[in-house]
């Protein structure tokens, strides 16, 4: 009996057997490289804009120690007198993105001196609670839903 | 033979492509673990400067750099991104400060030592009141 050709022996089965585990932990470490990659960059991202805002927060305390009042530097200030401490509480915040801020609150004394009550970073964003049940009340009939004739 | 023969092949032609994926993702994934390492590095050293109230000195000390000029000061990593000398840096982190007594501005530059810059940072700190 005559064997020509190529033929699907033991080597090309190995073959496949070892391209298939090679392409497969290749993708694995690419993908891997790459997330790492991307966590990275957003991690550079966010600590810019901490630091951004962190530097806005303290320009504009400095400025209200100063004694400036209203907007300052584009920030809203919030202030209250406090009797218990006998001091200006002070709050406003640094946006950071879209969905953050450096949320910041100091005690602002008579003396022009000041103490820190929060200096945090938070979300930005309006918290919407979604209240909407989409199922029939009984009011409309099935055809009017539907839009059937 | 023959078959032998285009087993080779396709498995040659196959582990060179893996091998530059391999080659592509090792360099992606030393490049992250670079940024980070910098990143950390630049947030110490910003942390550090705003707690010392701006003062170089006093920063140096902390971080183990060193005052290099009048307002810049400088830390050294090796290529496991410990602080070293000079002689064996492979990055370096320099921090410029500048502005007046009561707020102090420091810029933060972490760069390889051919002089790719991997972090910049703004930071500010209040000065030390008199």
């Amino acid at each position: 009996m005559n064997k020509s050709g190529i033929g699907v022996g033991s080597a090309s089965i190995v073959l496949i057997f070892a391209v298939l585990c090679l392409t497969i932990f290749t993708l694995i470490t690419y993908m891997s490289a790459n997330t790492e990659m991307a966590l990275a960059n957003a991690e550079a991202e966010l600590v810019k804009s901490y630091y951004e805002a962190d530097t806005l927060a303290e320009r504009i305390i400095d400025e209200l120690v100063s004694g400036a009042s209203g907007n300052v530097l584009g920030a809203e200030i919030k202030s209250e007198w406090d009797w218990d401490m006998l001091a200006d509480i002070t709050e406003f915040s640094c946006p950071m993105s879209e969905r953050k801020e450096l949320y910041v609150k100091i005690a602002l004394y008579e003396d022009n001196s000041y103490d820190i009550l929060s200096w945090r970073m938070r979300d930005a964003g309006e918290w919407e609670t979604d209240a909407a049940l989409p199922v029939w009340t009984g009011e409309d009939s099935i055809e009017q839903i539907t839009g059937a004739d | 033979m023959m078959e032998m023969l285009v087993v080779v092949v396709i498995f040659a032609v196959c582990s060179a492509a893996c091998v530059k994926i391999f080659t592509e993702a090792y360099i992606t994934a030393n490049n992250a673990r670079d940024l980070n390492s910098a990143l950390l590095a630049a947030k110490s050293s910003a942390e550090c400067y705003k707690a010392v109230s701006g003062d170089l000195n006093a920063w140096s000390s902390i971080t183990g750099g060193h005052v290099s000029a009048a307002e810049t000061a400088v830390i050294f990593y090796d290529k496991e991104w410990r602080t070293s000398d000079e002689s064996e840096a492979a990055y370096f982190l320099r921090l410029t400060s500048s502005g007046t007594n009561s707020l102090l501005s420091g810029n933060i530059a972490v760069c390889g030592i051919a002089g790719e810059e991997f972090v910049s940072l703004e930071v500010a700190a209040r000065g030390r009141e008199e």
